[in-house]
Parts: C-alpha cells; sequence; structure tokens
C-alpha cells in the first residue's frame, strides 16, 4: 500500500480536472498538487479526451464581453435546463468567461477566426441564433494533449492508472481517498487537505442502442465513480432522477449534434416535414432534451423515422463540419464511408440514444458557487456535479473548465489554512481495502458484465422513457434483488476487479436515481424525466433539486431545496 | 476489430498503450510490441490513431453498425 500525501488531491483527470489543478498551481507557491486519473493518460482521458470542437462562452467576436451578455448567457442555460440550477453557481461560471479565453489562448489553444481576426461565433443547442456564443477551436484534437502538457510541465504530480473508489473522511470532513491502480492492483492512500471531485458523469446504466457493449455516446468508462465515493462519505447528489439521451445517426452512438445543427441542419420526419419548428421556437437550436422529446413524439406519432438533412447546407459549411467531426470522432467518417451516405444527397437517418447520467451538470454532487458540497474539505466540477445545468452547446465544456478553476481556488484556501494534513481513520482503508478484494475470492460467481447487463435491462424497463410510480418502485424492488449479486461478482484479475468495483458503482446510481425519479411527482426536461402519470411540468411545485444522501442503512434518503429564482424577470422577456 | 496494428509501420514506441482511455493495448516493452489485448473494450474514440507518429493504426467499425 502507498501513501500519497497532497495539499489539494484532484480525483479525475479530465478536462474540469486539468483546468482545477492549473488553477490550483497559480494560487500560490508551494501548493502541492496530485491528479488521480483512473485512465493511463491525462492526455487523452475523459469525454474530451479524443477532442473537442467548441466551447461556448459568453464573448462577442471581438473577444469583448458585457453585463448584458453574461446574463443572456446565464438565462439561456437556466432556460435550457429548465430551471434546474443554481443560479449562482452558473454566475461563478459566467463571470469567468471572459478571462477563460484569453487563458486558453494562453495555453496555445487556437480558435477560428474570420479573416479580421474576429471570432466566428455559432449558435448550439439551446442558444439563440441572435446570441450566439460557441467558439469552434483549431485543430481540435490536440486541445487536451496540449492542456496536459502544461499539467506536466508545472511540476503537478499525476498519478494514472489509478482507480479512486472511496473517500476518506474524519469528524465529518474529507480527508483524503482510497484507489486501487488498475493494473497492478496495488492500493493508495491519499491523504489531502482538500480533496476535489472531477470525475464526470456516469455511463452504463441504460441499454445502449446499438446492443453493442462499449459503443456509447460519450466515455463509457465514466460509472459514477466520484459520484459514489462522495456519496458514501455522506455528500449531497442532485438531479440524478433526470438521466440523458442525445440523439445519433443510427446504430452508432457518437457525438456530433451540435455540429449538425449549428451548421443548419434540419430534422425530418419520414413525410419531409422538418418537425422542430412543431416543438420550439428555437427549431434546431433548441436544448438536447427538446430534440430528443420531438424525435420521440414523432415517431410515436408515426411519423418515423426520422431523419437529419443536410442537402441544403451549402459546401463551405459542410467542409467545416467535416472538419470539426473528424477531429472529435474520426470513427464517424467511417459510419458514412460504411453506409455510402453523402450529405449532399441522403437524408441521415438518426434515432434516440442510450440515458446516461447527465452531462453538463444537472445531475451528481450539489455544489454552491464556491464548488463546496456539503463536506467540508470535499469540492467538485465538471459533469461530477449537479447544479450548473444541461448540456447546451458547448457550455459543459466551459462550465467544466470554470468551475474546476473555481473548485481550485477554494481547496487552494483551505488547504492554506491548515497546518497540517488531517489524519485519516485506518478502520476506513481497512474496510476498502476489503471490500475492494471481494470480486477476487468469490469462487462461483457471475460476471461483472452479467451483473451490468441487467442493471441496463432493468433501468431501460423502469426508469427510462416513460416512468410511473408503480413502474419505478418495481424497478426498485428488482433493483434491491440484485444488491446481493454485487458480492458474488467474479473477478479473475486487476482489470475485472476494477470493472466489478465500477458495477457496483452503477448499480448504486441507479437505486438513486429511480429513487429521485420516484420522488419528482411531475414531469420535466422532455423524456429525461417524463412521468405518465404526472404529466405536466409544474413550475408552482416544482422549482426544487431532488436531494439524496445516504442514510445509515445505506438506503437513498430524499430531501427537495427550492431553486433560487434568480434572474427570474428575465427569462420572461424570452431572452431577447 | 475495431483497432487494428498495421506491424510494418509500427515501432513498438507504445504512446498507444500509454494514452488509450481503455487500457486496451499490452505492451511488451522488451520486444517493443503492443498488441490488442481488449479489442471488446474499444469505444473507437480513435486517441490511438490520433497519436500514432507511424500512422499505424487503423480504426474499424463493429460490423454491426456498418449496415
Amino acid at each position: 500500500m502507498i501513501t500519497v500525501e497532497t495539499d489539494v488531491l484532484i480525483i479525475g483527470g479530465g478536462w474540469a480536472g486539468l483546468f482545477a489543478a492549473l488553477q490550483a498551481s497559480e494560487e500560490g507557491k508551494g501548493v502541492r498538487i496530485t491528479v488521480v486519473e483512473k485512465s493511463p493518460s491525462i492526455k487523452r482521458s475523459g469525454g474530451l479526451g479524443p477532442g473537442i470542437a467548441d466551447i461556448g462562452l459568453p464573448v462577442y467576436p471581438d473577444g469583448t464581453t458585457d453585463d448584458s451578455l453574461i446574463t443572456y448567457y446565464i438565462c439561456d442555460k437556466l432556460e435550457s435546463s429548465e430551471y434546474m440550477a443554481d443560479p449562482r453557481v452558473l454566475r461563478a461560471a459566467a463571470e469567468r468567461g471572459h478571462a477563460m479565453l484569453t487563458y486558453l489562448e494562453g495555453l496555445g489553444i487556437k480558435y477560428k477566426r474570420d479573416k479580421d481576426g474576429r471570432l466566428i461565433l455559432h449558435a448550439g443547442k439551446g442558444q439563440y441564433q441572435h446570441r450566439p456564443y460557441e467558439i469552434f477551436f483549431e485543430d481540435a484534437n490536440t486541445i487536451k494533449p496540449r492542456v496536459a502538457a502544461h499539467v506536466f510541465k508545472r511540476g503537478i504530480e499525476v498519478i494514472e492508472t489509478c482507480m479512486v473508489t472511496r473517500l476518506l473522511t474524519a469528524g465529518g470532513e474529507v480527508v483524503g481517498a482510497i484507489g486501487l491502480d488498475t493494473r497492478t492492483g496495488e492500493v493508495r492512500v491519499f491523504r489531502s487537505k482538500a480533496t476535489v471531485v472531477t470525475t464526470g458523469p456516469g455511463h452504463r446504466m441504460y441499454r445502449h442502442q446499438t446492443g453493442i457493449y462499449w459503443n456509447s455516446w460519450n466515455n463509457p468508462f465514466a460509472t459514477f465513480d466520484g459520484h459514489m465515493a462522495a456519496y458514501w462519505a455522506g455528500a449531497e447528489l442532485t438531479g440524478m432522477e433526470f438521466t440523458e439521451p442525445t440523439m445519433f445517426p443510427k446504430d452508432f452512438a457518437t457525438p456530433g449534434v451540435n455540429p449538425w445543427l449549428g451548421v443548419g441542419g434540419y430534422i425530418v420526419n419520414s413525410k419531409g416535414q422538418r418537425i422542430m419548428p412543431k416543438y420550439d421556437h428555437r427549431a434546431e437550436n433548441a436544448p438536447r432534451c427538446r430534440l430528443t422529446w420531438a424525435i420521440t413524439k414523432e415517431t410515436e406519432a408515426g411519423n418515423g423515422p426520422i431523419y437529419l438533412d443536410l442537402r441544403h447546407v451549402p459546401d463551405e459549411k459542410i467542409a467545416s463540419l467535416l472538419e470539426v467531426l473528424h477531429s472529435e470522432r474520426p470513427s464517424l467518417d467511417l459510419y458514412f464511408a460504411d453506409r455510402g451516405l453523402d450529405y449532399k444527397k441522403d437524408l441521415i437517418e438518426i434515432e434516440v440514444s442510450e440515458r446516461y447520467g447527465h452531462q453538463g451538470g444537472v445531475s451528481g454532487l450539489v455544489v454552491n458557487e464556491r464548488c463546496e458540497t456539503n463536506l467540508a474539505g470535499l469540492y467538485a466540477a465538471g459533469d461530477a456535479i449537479g447544479t450548473v445545468g444541461v448540456d447546451n452547446g458547448g457550455l459543459p465544456c466551459a462550465t467544466a473548465a470554470l468551475l474546476g478553476q473555481v473548485a481550485a481556488i477554494n481547496a487552494v484556501k483551505r488547504a492554506a489554512s491548515i497546518k497540517e494534513i488531517p489524519e485519516y481513520q485506518p478502520e476506513q482503508v481497512d474496510a476498502e481495502v476489503e471490500r475492494m478484494q471481494e470480486p477476487l475470492s468469490v469462487k462461483e460467481g457471475i460476471t461483472w458484465m452479467d451483473l451490468n447487463d441487467k442493471i441496463m435491462d432493468l433501468m431501460a424497463c423502469y426508469a427510462g422513457y416513460p416512468r410511473n410510480e408503480h413502474g419505478l418502485k418495481r424497478g426498485l424492488e428488482r433493483l434491491e434483488a440484485l444488491k446481493p449479486w454485487t458480492r458474488r461478482i467474479k473477478a479473475e484479475d486487476t482489470r475485472q476487479q476494477c470493472r466489478c468495483l465500477e458495477v457496483r458503482n452503477i448499480l448504486e446510481a441507479a437505486v438513486v436515481t429511480t429513487s429521485a425519479a420516484l420522488a419528482r411527482t411531475e414531469s420535466r426536461l422532455g423524456i429525461e424525466h417524463y412521468r405518465t402519470d404526472y404529466p405536466l411540468r409544474d413550475d408552482a411545485q416544482w422549482i426544487k433539486f431532488v436531494i439524496v444522501t445516504k442514510s445509515d442503512d445505506g438506503s437513498p434518503r430524499i430531501t427537495t431545496r427550492n431553486i433560487e429564482r434568480l434572474y427570474w424577470g428575465y427569462q420572461k422577456l424570452g431572452g431577447a | 476489430m475495431p483497432v487494428t496494428i498495421n506491424k510494418e509501420k509500427c515501432n513498438g514506441c507504445g504512446i498507444c498503450y500509454n494514452h488509450c482511455p481503455g487500457d486496451i493495448f499490452k505492451y511488451d516493452k522488451q520486444a517493443r510490441e503492443v498488441t490488442v489485448a481488449f479489442p471488446e473494450e474499444c469505444w473507437t474514440c480513435g486517441a490511438c490513431a490520433k497519436d500514432c507518429p507511424q500512422k499505424a493504426i487503423q480504426l474499424q467499425l463493429w460490423w454491426k453498425v456498418t449496415v
């Protein structure tokens, strides 16, 4: 067992984690910073590892900003999120947006600009065409490695191939974490003055449309690890009832929605009708949840299959689209080649994807505008948090970095105020080491994939679309019946051991999700949470977070908390 | 096979092994040989193909996706 001592521990080396690390290193000399990452490299880890096409920042083409644009940015996201966001957290991110523009350039990152050097801004999902703020990157698939290089250059300690499974607590404070090396199985205990969770969202909870296990829309290795480590330590989770699907080309889970619609693509039904104007005043610029709602409803009405139509899009826009798509996901090129599809001639059939534990910040840890959780010593940012609203366009990419910085600022402040790293409780370490080893000592059992498959089936059946009280309760019963099986998943080596530990997280997250869905007696965010028994969105009763914490017997305890109605008046103007 | 390594172009540097977010490669440092050990866990992100200095890695979609 190795012990690592540090001032600021950052769990998760994805986009948010790396910006947290860089910011922490700028907060003062002598701050020890440690980034711990499950995958082999921070250069390519996380949902944005392979490539990042764009980022949404509140700036004008000349790179300036003003209060009205920042307010607009916040209101846009609040409205797209159907108010499931803490406006103060959004504001904390938005206010740093302008500075981020030049900060990224300082890291050697370039934006697409016109011949006069002005930023080329597009409107992304949930954004109005006349107030666009999607900025596209040059060399999109080199972005994360570039940021990672800076992290290494600054001498920040980076520990890769290490999966953190639990946080360590003492006296109600978070004092560190424990994990294991994903290749060797060696246990690592981390002792820290402040801990930041930036472990990303959660996949592998719902059945994949394609039936191919690892063909998920986003990184399938993000499996609620940070959510559950924090939950077990006593942290509050929120928004877990909102599980997010997207749209993708038939049979292939991949990102790409934003660019297709951003260049002016239409979504059409089998009658050749453009469907989005029927469902949202922003048409194809509507937030993701409205797109998936529209596709679902059109299909139910018998107007499916549904297609993407890019035949009218000018050639130069198609060229820029292809460049962007290639950089984010080169495999999409293969899809089009294999199927002989041509944007200029063919309609591209699309479908609604699998769901996952939300990108962008509707579901996850509760944080305030200082990115503090309810536990002293614990901060969080990125897709692991639940109070910054939906993924509308390139905003999660922005809020992950912006709030990663905010979390770091406050984590460093805390670290500076503590003389010695607090002691951890050895019993917690012993208990977790024993729990981690369980899959290796199972003689006769099932595989992690058997159990993961079963969870995916149950969730798709009872907690997908549509939901109702009976189904959710039945789902909880059946998930409960799976609990004993978490101790009968068998691992023959370290890799399988980590997979087993991931599946245990997925199951617990599934119970939290289903419990939260049962608690929210209304519908919101389209098919993300649609209840046939409460089919209307109820803003009178439900501008609230559903908060889940772990009670002593391990079961989820549900409370609700009102969401502050800041910026409420602006929203009524319709964001013009 | 979602990912194949062209043995003629591969120089055994191990970058793919060091970068793959799914850790699906195995690397024999002595023999300077990389193999795709867990092809079923590839999510076709393309990091390996992008980062290979020899351009020795080919991505290919699962059969089910191609028809």
